[in-house]
């Protein structure tokens, strides 16, 4: 191979790595989060990292909704809803996972990339 | 090398890395806005900017105090209020009903857009939710019945006591809507999601398919059975898993069967549909259900050579999907076996 060939493959090499930078650094885990959205507009949101805790979420009207969170996942445990179905989902520990309190319009939606890039989209209920 | 190629190998090596490169590159992120509507929570995310969805969540609020049976405000409640005269409907009405008394001929009324008698008794007061005496759904079974509609362009005359219910077909409606003012705006990537209702335009803005979970009808909301890729489509299910009461033990579901006035009892426990409009799909995965297995997947066979596909899980950890929804779908869960219908 002349000295020719080589500063042509070397500077190819080198294109090839600067094109692969942004989708290596696009790759990177994101944390996992608990966004808390009141009537559609988001209200809190939590890192789902350190010990189980309690957090209180108030809606409007004087409503009131209590989620436990922590250890990776969330779930309401206390609700002044009629039908406490929202208490009855139980826990949320994967992105794309929801709970809701119809009643109280308080939605929990838990965000963060899925591992092998094969989290959903939205869930057909 | 050869001189001559050097700078052609040159020259299509850098193409290379450069089409790789652009690819690489943070695409134009969409934006999401989310509400409640319809009695659900709502979302639209889109390649779009944020007058196209606040257009889009206008005519979602409009639909919705259109449509909605529990507000007496709306066309709906109006048109319910006044049972037993001659009224007349806005064409925007006049064309769902149409489409709904449609359906109902089509499912045999295993969907009945005149069961408002029977969801308001079933919904309860919103405290202390318990089922209704036997009386009073034998009473509200006297007052419903698609075939007693009367509907002649948009004028609609129903019995007095008779009432309206488009809550099995209006989403679907107002998704298909908001599909056709984002398309109009030139949206080329959007998801619509009413509920679990879901309608997606285009493909994601990475340029692969939408994944759609499929809720596992056994398991907690968020537990997918399955999951769908797809682009431009409806993907709508329905069971009696998402809302329901329970009374001395027993589970009550909120799909009303109309031959019998009372929840459906249904020996399937999960129903999906996928078409290009999702009124089609939201009042079939409504009436499938109601159904039941056997005449569910007849109706089924029948409508897949129309273009609809369909995932029907049962009660028994049986599974059934349309064939072209092979490459589709992809079954997740270990707890279901696919069979042939």
């Amino acid at each position: 191979m002349k000295k020719g060939d080589k500063a042509v493959l070397l500077a190819l090499a080198g294109l090839l790595l600067l094109s692969a930078l942004p989708r290596l650094f696009a790759v990177k885990e994101e944390p996992r989060w608990a966004v808390v959205y009141v009537d559609g507009i988001e209200r809190k949101r939590f890192s789902l990292d350190g010990p189980l805790h309690r957090e209180e979420i108030l809606a409007g009207e004087g409503h009131r909704c209590v989620v436990t969170l922590g250890e990776g996942r969330i779930r309401f445990s206390e609700s002044d809803c009629p039908d406490r179905l929202c208490v009855a989902q139980g826990w949320l520990d994967r992105p794309g996972q929801a709970a809701l309190c119809l009643p109280n319009r308080i939605e929990i939606r838990l965000e963060g990339s899925g591992k092998g890039g094969d989290a959903i989209d939205a869930l057909s209920f | 090398m050869r001189p001559f190629l050097r700078p052609l190998f040159a020259v299509a090596l850098v193409a290379l890395a450069g089409a790789v490169f652009f690819r690489s590159l943070p695409r134009e992120a969409p934006i999401e806005r989310r509400g409640f509507m319809m009695g659900t929570a709502v979302s639209i995310r889109a390649l779009a900017d944020e007058e196209t969805l606040e257009a889009a969540f206008g005519l979602l609020r409009s639909l919705d105090e259109t449509f909605s049976a529990h507000l007496e405000t709306s066309e709906i409640g109006r048109v319910n209020a006044e049972a037993g005269s001659p009224t007349r409907l806005s064409p925007q009405a006049a064309s769902l009903l149409a489409e709904a008394l449609a359906w109902a001929d089509r499912t045999d009324g295993a969907f009945d857009p005149t069961l408002r008698p029977l969801t308001r008794l079933w919904s309860g007061d919103g405290q202390n939710h318990r089922p209704p005496t036997e009386e009073a759904v034998a009473r509200g079974l006297g007052d419903i019945g698609w075939k007693r509609v009367r509907l002649d362009g948009d004028s609609l005359l129903l019995e007095a006591a008779m009432g309206l219910d488009l809550g099995g077909i209006a989403k679907g409606h107002a998704a298909d809507e908001t599909a056709r003012l984002l398309r109009e705006r030139h949206v080329a990537s959007a998801l619509i999601d009413l509920g679990g209702n879901i309608v997606v335009i285009g493909g994601r803005p990475d340029g692969g398919p939408w994944r759609i979970g499929i809720q596992d009808p056994r398991k907690s909301r968020g537990e997918c059975l399955g999951v769908v890729e797809v682009r431009d489509l409806s993907v709508v299910s329905s069971g009696n898993y998402e809302r329901f009461f329970e009374w001395e033990g027993r589970r009550y579901g909120h799909i009303v069967d109309p031959s019998t006035g009372c929840p459906a009892d249904s020996d399937l426990s999960g129903v999906t549909v996928l078409s290009e409009r999702s009124l089609d799909g939201d009042a079939l995965a409504t009436a499938l259900f109601v159904m039941g297995r056997e005449k569910a997947s007849a109706l089924a066979g029948e409508l897949e050579k129309e273009g609809f596909a369909f995932i029907l899980a049962g009660d028994d950890g049986t599974l059934y999907a349309s064939p072209s929804l092979e490459g589709v779908f992809r079954l997740e869960s270990k707890e279901y076996r696919l069979e042939e219908r």
